[in-house]
């Protein structure tokens, strides 16, 4: 298998009136072309950064990291904004979207922005993918809902929808099932799973067992660093589910969690 | 807690708060000096009538024995007449008055020179009236020596037949009688033994006798006077002079128009900053409520900062308006006598008090929603609870063709057009304040323009120095003779030209009653061809007892088109058919023109007032007037618009720095706003901006999407203030125009000026000033999503 993400020694350090915090602390891994890769830690150990640091959307403090072969830390401001508007798909704790806009217009905004989808023929394909997704995601009822008008779990759908209409090569998700009730959060994990399954790399911060329970892999993170790497292996259904949070849980507490 | 508050809001919203400061500081700065400006050049214009002496009533006189015997024996007999005096001038064209061997400028051919008036009308230098002017000096009006290039101490030339007089300048004196540019009447004050020493060579058609009569009620004395027979060559009412310093109050008129745009402006700008100051403190505000402070002091700690904020201002509009009003009345300290007017502190005070308290009032309501949002909306940031709000409405999925950038720039401005109502009333307001006194300056520089002074549509307008010979008995004969002369000289030297003059005879016009005869000027084309009759209504008179008149004569005699009315002309009383009405700005706009079938008559008194040329060739017009020039230099040329502005004095010029500073100041105005607005924009939409940077939006893209939204409310302001300014043209020809006698002159817009340069120059700086603005969305975090509302 080829890597989709290789993080070699990656710090990322943080100087507040003249303090230095280290939030990552050499930090490396690699996450596999279709994988499923929860990262877990206790609060403030640096997760969402790690998150934010490999995905390009902040600039790491040394080390380096490969997106499916190219170096983000060589890659300039411009390229790196194509870069995460073609091949990356972001998902975000707060279903944060523009509030003038519908829900379609949400995720098609991406699409019609990316210069892969130029013209009013590619544009028409798009919006037909768009309507693809959101009736894959069981929203395709509030295509031309403004966003006040849905429920979270219906908002952070339409999320995962614009996350996926460039067709992304990887998918990285913080907390994305944080602020859903229980029902919500299972949808929406059924989505991820889902998705991943149809070959998309997905890599998402979760406190949840429950949701990283459902992932191939778990990376546990603590004060900065990588302290454990554990293979669940493909999730095939929830028959085994209970054994998989259960030996996770175990791990975990191994862990100190 | 309100010095706290007041320190915190200051220095949060800074680029806010200084816009508001300096926009309050310049309406403060224009209200104070406009105002203050207009009250003092009235009440100066009252100190000089009044420190003047003038007289109620004006006539001026040709010495011919019955005439001057007429108005003598009048004024000895008349009981109407509470003071009358009068005093001789000699009249000397101007070929006889050099400085340097050039012609010293006059506004009308000719310079009057008399003594020092003793009993009235008097003329002052350095704020003080001269009474004596001793051998060998001469005190000209400013308006003289600023055309003639003329200083103190400079000498000037004058010859009256075999007499040469060297005279020094030593007084520029202030002349409310006939200081202005706009009368067309200039003296020169000379002592008694230079003045004899001309005048007692002067041909007896240069000497000329003014009247000043002073009266308690003006009616008998008019009646008594038109059942006189006599030729005046000019003659007025004292109440007129005021008026000729009419440019003078336009200028302030226009900059109180400024300050209350300005003030809308400020308005506008405080409402959307008060709106937005409390939009970001809804949940302050709801925690103040929620503990029991009462929204009236909640109100008052949001007052406090804009009620600071327009102290300050109109502190400093108050201390800016005292330099600025100075330089206002700079140019006026030269033609006017001020007195003490200029003190007018209390009023620039009361004005500049007035912006606070006008700013008070706005922001008292502007802060309402503090009182009527309850505890919890306010803590849910202004949520009502409505979960349903239709927002855009155009949509993405079916705009294929447009770009994302522009899509979100077109549906943030459907999604809260009151965002953008003050760069809206900005604009708007700007490029109409712009483009009316433009479109008013277009009009009074337009070829056409010299319609509207009886002139015709001529080429070029000559004086040939022989004017003079043109009046009295066989001038008209000696004018035609000149005129036929002319046309074959200039043939020769290549350029073919047909020439007319217009003659001006002042005539008494009545419909009934001869005792209410009006004194009006007439004119009269010597030859076929030229009307001079702007916007006619009916026909331009062509049988010798046909005329056409003013509308407003026609307004003030209350008859038509097809009635018939008495007119005297020289000892002539005769009735004339009105073929028709038109407008002129001659006499402010009263008069009637004969046909030029009106046999010539050398007992009326009448004189030259414009020999105008038309050229057969009229694609060569410039090239032809400087050949003529170069052939005939003794000879004045002037263009039909040059010719009016040495008559009336450059109003275009006035109206055209009037215009500029306009400009400036709305260009000036919408930099402030724009950056305001951007800036606020901007930090409203910073979790937005952040959404879209971590979605792949390049910086580029973003700061286009703010740019596109600016430049196309920018754009919308622009169109609708350009069709306001349209719809206003009219209102602005009346105001600048009607009061000159033409208030339906067709405003000459220039396309190019109107409608590209300044929307574009506006639209520029709009853009200019976005992209300055919103550069700093660079350093929006992609990961500051949260502050998404």
């Amino acid at each position: 298998m080829t890597a989709a993400l290789e993080a070699k020694n990656v710090c990322k350090t943080y100087v507040v009136n003249k303090r230095q915090n280290n939030v990552l602390r050499n930090v490396s891994f690699d996450v596999e072309d279709g994988e499923l890769v929860a990262v877990m830690g206790p609060s403030g150990s640096g997760k969402t950064t790690l998150l934010y640091a490999v995905s390009g959307m902040d600039e790491v403090t040394s080390g380096s990291v490969g997106f499916y072969g190219q170096e983000l830390t060589q890659v300039r401001a411009k390229e790196m904004a194509t870069l995460r508007l073609d091949s990356m798909g972001f998902i975000f704790q707060q279903m944060y979207m523009l509030k003038n806009l519908t829900i379609a217009d949400n995720i098609l905004l991406p699409a019609f922005q990316s210069k892969k989808n130029r013209g009013t023929a590619k544009r028409r394909e798009k919006s037909a993918y768009a309507h693809e997704l959101m009736y894959r995601m069981g929203i395709a009822e509030l295509a031309r809902n403004d966003i006040t008008e849905v429920s979270g779990g219906q908002l952070q759908r339409a999320c995962i929808c614009r996350s996926l209409i460039n067709d992304p090569q990887m998918v990285f998700a913080d907390e994305p099932t944080g602020s859903l009730n229980k029902q919500a959060s299972n949808e929406v994990m059924d989505q991820i799973v889902t998705l991943n399954r149809a070959g998309t790399t997905v890599m998402l911060v979760t406190h949840d067992i429950r949701v990283a329970a459902k992932c191939d892999r778990v990376l546990y993170l603590i004060d900065g660093s990588i302290n454990g790497d554990l293979a669940l292996g493909k999730h095939e259904g929830d028959h085994t589910l209970k054994d998989r949070e259960r030996r996770l849980n175990n791990w975990l507490l191994d862990k100190g969690w | 807690m309100f010095l706290r508050v007041l320190k915190k809001d200051l220095l949060r919203k800074k680029t806010m708060n200084v816009v508001l400061l300096l926009l309050i500081a310049l309406s403060a700065t224009f209200a104070a000096s406009s105002v203050s400006n207009m009250v003092t050049v009235n009440n100066a214009l009252d100190y000089f009538a009044q420190e003047s002496n003038l007289a109620d009533y004006y006539l001026i006189l040709q010495q011919q024995e019955s005439d001057i015997g007429a108005i003598d024996d009048w004024m000895a007999s008349s009981d109407a007449i509470t003071n009358g005096r009068s005093q001789e001038y000699l009249l000397l064209t101007e070929e006889k008055v050099t400085h340097d061997g050039k012609e010293v400028w006059t506004n009308s051919g000719g310079l009057s020179f008399t003594t020092v008036p003793v009993d009235g009308d008097y003329v002052f230098a350095d704020d003080k009236r001269i009474e004596h002017i001793a051998p060998g000096e001469i005190a000209l009006s400013y308006s003289i020596c600023e055309h003639s290039g003329l200083e103190l101490g400079d000498t000037i030339t004058v010859t009256s037949g075999d007499t040469t007089c060297e005279l020094t300048v030593t007084y520029v004196m202030k002349d409310m009688l006939f200081g202005s540019d706009f009368i067309g009447f200039n003296r020169a004050i000379l002592s008694e033994t230079d003045y004899r020493a001309l005048a007692d060579e002067a041909e007896a058609g240069d000497l000329r006798t003014l009247y000043s009569l002073s009266t308690d009620d003006m009616s008998p004395l008019l009646q008594e006077k038109n059942a006189l027979s006599y030729a005046a060559v000019y003659e007025f009412e004292g109440s007129l002079l005021r008026s000729t310093f009419y440019m003078e109050i336009i200028t302030f008129s226009l900059l109180i128009i400024v300050a209350v745009v300005l003030m809308a402006i400020a308005f506008v700008l405080l409402h959307f900053a008060i709106s937005f100051t409390i939009q970001e403190d809804y949940r302050e505000i709801g925690i103040m409520k929620g503990i029991g402070v009462s929204a009236a002091a909640i109100k008052g700690l949001y007052a406090f900062k804009y009620v600071c904020i327009a102290v300050v201002g109109a502190g400093m509009g108050f201390l800016a308006s005292l330099p600025f009003s100075g330089i206002l009345l700079g140019p006026l300290n030269n033609t006017l006598l001020m007195g003490d007017a200029q003190q007018s502190f209390g009023l620039r005070i009361v004005c500049a008090l007035f912006v606070v308290l006008l700013i008070l009032a706005f922001v008292w309501l502007g802060t309402h929603k503090v009182q009527k949002l309850t505890a919890i909306q306010a803590i849910r940031g202004g949520a009502t609870g409505e979960r349903y709000v239709r927002k855009g409405l155009i949509h993405l999925a079916t705009s294929t063709r447009i770009s994302t950038v522009s899509f979100l720039a077109v549906n943030d401005i459907f999604s809260g057009l009151r965002n953008y109502l003050s760069l809206t009333v900005a604009l708007v307001l700007g490029i109409t304040l712009v483009v009316l006194p433009a479109n008013a300056a277009n009009t009074l520089k337009s070829d056409g323009l010299s319609e509207y002074f009886a002139l015709g549509t001529p080429d070029v307008v000559i004086d040939n120095k022989r004017y003079d010979t043109y009046v009295g008995a066989g001038g008209l004969q000696r004018l035609e003779q000149d005129m036929q002369e002319m046309e074959e000289e200039f043939a020769q030297q290549g350029v073919a030209l047909t020439l007319d003059m217009r003659y001006q005879y002042n005539v008494k016009v009545y419909v009934d009653d001869p005792t209410t005869a009006r004194h009006i000027v007439a004119t009269h084309y010597m030859r076929e061809g030229e009307t001079g009759l702007a916007a006619l209504e009916g026909s331009a008179p062509h049988l010798g007892n046909e005329i056409a008149m003013t509308r407003m004569e026609m307004e003030v005699l209350g008859v038509e088109v097809g009635d018939r009315v008495q007119v005297v002309l020289g000892s002539t009383d005769r009735a004339y058919l009105i073929t028709g009405s038109y407008e002129n700005m001659i006499n402010l706009g009263l008069g009637l023109t004969f046909s030029t079938q009106l046999p010539p008559d050398s007992e009326a008194f009448g004189e030259p007032a414009g020999m105008t040329g038309t050229f057969v060739d009229r694609d060569a017009v410039p090239a032809q007037i400087e050949q003529l020039k170069e052939a005939y230099p003794s000879y004045t040329l002037w263009t039909a618009r040059e010719f009016i502005t040495s008559s009336i004095g450059d109003i275009y010029g006035t109206i055209t720095g009037v215009k500029n500073m306009i400009l400036v100041l709305v260009f000036g105005v919408n930099l402030l706003v724009v950056m305001l607005l951007s800036k606020t924009l901007l930090a409203r939409n910073r979790g937005e901006i952040a959404l879209l940077k971590s979605l792949g939006f390049a910086n580029g893209a973003l700061v286009r999407w703010q740019v596109t939204r600016m430049a196309l409310v920018a754009v919308a302001a622009l169109v609708v203030g350009l069709l306001l300014a349209s719809a206003l043209n009219p209102a602005m020809v009346r105001l600048t125009f009607g009061l000159m006698g033409a208030p339906n002159i067709p405003a000459v817009i220039e396309p190019l000026e109107t409608f590209v340069l300044y929307p574009a120059l506006l639209l520029a700086g709009t853009v200019v000033a976005v992209f300055l603005s919103v550069l700093s969305l660079r350093g929006v975090d992609k990961r500051a999503f949260d502050a998404i509302e």
